[in-house]
């Protein structure tokens, strides 16, 4: 890619970083949460391949890297979600709404600001390994 | 003119006409646009400040009210990229056959 | 052309179905299908939120503009949240399935040379 598209792509990606993480960790209080940020996340990244290439992301956030980081989000839901069960609720209730913040901020509203953190990190590591195995190239079978 | 022909403008006058009898369905039996019909939502609105105390009504649902759908739907993103990844693995057969 | 038909956003919604459905059934070519099936899921989605419009509305979240004018006004006026949720939920698995619809047309490009799906209909292997 041209000279123009590498600078600026330099300079946007972290900028989309740092808005994707005021979107998902306000995502009680204002629009958004958890799949809108994380879809910011991987096209960050995306951003960053299409103009350098793949070998130049991809030594940075390798494969095993992202498998790991997509089942820990999804491990973090379901034992968000038990917690509730530990204290006597049922599956999936909604722990510490009242006592422990006031609606308006970033710590409120119970447990959703974790089950936001996790859909994060499940979405964006997602889509980046499934864009990394699309645009790969493969020579064809010798016949 | 052939078979191909013969099908392609039958298919094509087939969904003209089922968009005809859609636009007219649309216009004259539907409900007025803008004004709603249901009132659960109106229950969401009203009382979400009170049960959850969360400004976004919206993630309070997706994630309070209706949690069971959003957990599907994980693992169903879950399932898809397993999908792609499982395609572009190289069989043991042709990973013999390539080193050869 | 002064007034628009009656239920004009409902028959944006229907054309685009439509559309999508004869990309669907009558196109040949595999990438084509694929973006049908996309247009057809964004008509649908479009759909869905058009129902839960009120004349006036403004978004069902609250700030503290709202507050200052009460909260009846809010209750009267804020659109209805619900399909809303559903049609994120729907948008999430519609990608899932494109993205594995892709995969595997990248691979029958790789095994078969072609992408025309009257002529991989009689290809093995």
């Amino acid at each position: 890619m041209s000279i123009i598209v590498k600078t600026v792509s330099r300079i946007i990606s972290p900028l989309m970083l740092v808005i994707a993480a005021y979107i998902v960790l306000h995502g009680q209080v204002t629009h958004g949460g958890g799949f809108q940020g994380g879809v910011l996340v991987a096209c960050a990244f995306i951003l960053l391949l299409l103009a350098f290439g793949l070998d130049f992301v991809e030594e940075k956030v390798t494969f095993k890297f992202g498998q790991c980081f997509r089942s820990l989000g999804a491990l973090m839901i379901i034992v968000v979600a038990f917690i509730g069960m530990f204290f006597g609720f049922w599956f999936f209730k909604n722990v510490g709404v009242y006592p422990y913040g006031f609606p308006g901020e970033v710590f409120s509203a119970g447990s959703l600001p974790l089950y936001n953190l996790g859909e994060m990190a499940n979405v964006s590591a997602s889509f980046l390994v499934a864009f990394y195995f699309l645009i790969r190239e493969k020579r064809r079978n010798k016949k | 003119m052939n078979e191909e022909k013969i099908l392609r403008i039958t298919g094509i006058i087939a969904i003209i006409l089922v968009t005809y009898f859609l636009i007219l369905t649309v216009t004259y039996d539907f409900p007025t646009f803008g004004l709603p019909v249901q009132r659960v939502g109106q229950y969401y609105i009203e009382n979400t400040l009170k049960d959850i105390g969360a400004w976004n009504a919206v993630c309070a649902i997706v994630w309070d009210y209706r949690g069971y759908d959003t957990l599907g739907e994980t693992l169903v993103l879950f399932t898809a990229v397993i999908v792609v990844v499982v395609v572009f693995k190289v069989g043991l057969r042709e990973r013999n056959e390539y080193n050869r | 052309m002064n007034e628009l038909p009656p239920n004009f956003p409902y028959i944006v919604c229907v054309i685009l179905i439509m559309v999508g459905l004869y990309c669907v059934a009558c196109k040949r070519n595999l990438i084509k299908i694929i973006i049908g099936l996309i247009i057809l899921s964004d008509g649908v989605n479009l759909f869905f939120i058009c129902i839960g419009y009120k004349i006036g509305g403004i978004p069902p979240i609250l700030h503290e503009e709202t507050f200052k004018h009460g909260l009846e006004v809010f209750y009267a006026l804020a659109v209805d949240p619900l399909p809303q949720a559903f049609v994120l939920t729907a948008i999430v698995i519609s990608m899932s399935v494109v993205a594995a619809a892709a995969a595997l047309a990248v691979r029958i490009y790789q095994l078969y040379g072609t992408l025309d799906a009257q002529k991989i209909r009689r290809l093995k292997g």
